[in-house]
């Protein structure tokens, strides 16, 4: 796993776009407007990390939002925190979600007191459903300090052990621009360092 | 990410802050879009400065955007079907 720095601007860009979405739309898209910017600055600060074009509104943030990198398309997955990542903290995915045609997924992890975004690690959505825990829509999830929340849909959790991992951005660069091989089919072939 | 002008930097701020959702949807419709028309403005400037740092689809759309606003603007004052 590795961080950065959430650039400020890609802050101010995402919350216009996410105001104007909703402007737009005169109504609440799925999840809080809170959830909605952490997926925005995820999605917005890897897209800064390849040099692709901004992500922009149209009717919705299809418009360029989709990360295609080397042939394969990923779906970023990020989640906000108050502090950062370790290696058994899990990332999320309702069932719904599943059926979206994407290649694989990228897990982040956003630290709303530092801006750090963390890039927990990435995986072929094949592996991804081999690797996760689903969890049946109403069962208790503890967390580890004990809290919990009841699932409100059917949903897939992974540890971050289990993702491909990369220390540095120039490493996680090289993975997905096709330095990897990928006849393992998105297995992990990196170290955790 | 472009590197933004200390001016684009604050229209930013400005566009991304202010009226919620709610309270946009409660404004009558002329305010609306004259307020979608405020926020529009900082994009559009983004658009004409950094066309690069956009899908090229999405910079045709706004050209479009562009031109079709030019051919159907009217003068001020000026006042048709009535």
């Amino acid at each position: 796993m590795f961080s950065v720095l959430v650039k400020a601007d890609i802050v101010e860009y995402c919350k216009y776009l996410l105001r104007r979405a909703n402007f737009g739309k005169r109504d609440q898209a799925n999840g809080s407007p809170d959830e909605q910017l952490t997926g925005l600055i995820g999605q917005q600060t890897l897209l800064d990390i390849f040099h692709k074009p901004l992500m922009v509104y149209e009717n919705g943030f299809d418009g360029g939002v989709d990360l295609e990198i080397n042939k394969y398309t990923y779906d970023v997955k990020t989640m906000g925190r108050t502090t950062d990542p370790l290696d058994h903290y899990v990332n999320n995915l309702i069932a719904l979600q599943a059926n979206y045609k994407v290649d694989r997924y990228i897990f982040c992890s956003l630290n709303k007191n530092t801006d750090q975004l963390t890039i927990c690690g990435w995986i072929s959505k094949v592996r991804f459903f081999d690797e996760a825990n689903k969890y049946e829509k109403g069962i208790k999830r503890f967390r580890t300090d004990g809290t919990y929340f009841e699932t409100k849909a059917d949903l897939y959790e992974i540890e971050n052990s289990k993702l491909n991992q990369a220390s540095n951005i120039v490493e996680f660069k090289q993975q997905l621009e096709g330095i990897l091989d990928d006849s393992t089919n998105g297995k992990r072939t990196y170290s955790i360092t | 990410m472009i590197q933004l002008t200390e001016n684009e930097r604050t229209q930013l701020r400005r566009a991304a802050s202010g009226l919620t959702g709610t309270e946009f949807a409660r404004l009558p419709y002329t305010s609306q879009q004259l307020h979608l028309d405020d926020i529009n403005e900082v994009i559009d400037n983004l658009f004409k400065t950094h066309p690069e740092a956009f899908i090229t689809r999405a910079v045709n759309q706004w050209k479009e955007k562009q031109r079709n606003r030019e051919a159907y603007s009217r003068p001020q004052g000026e006042h048709h079907g009535e």
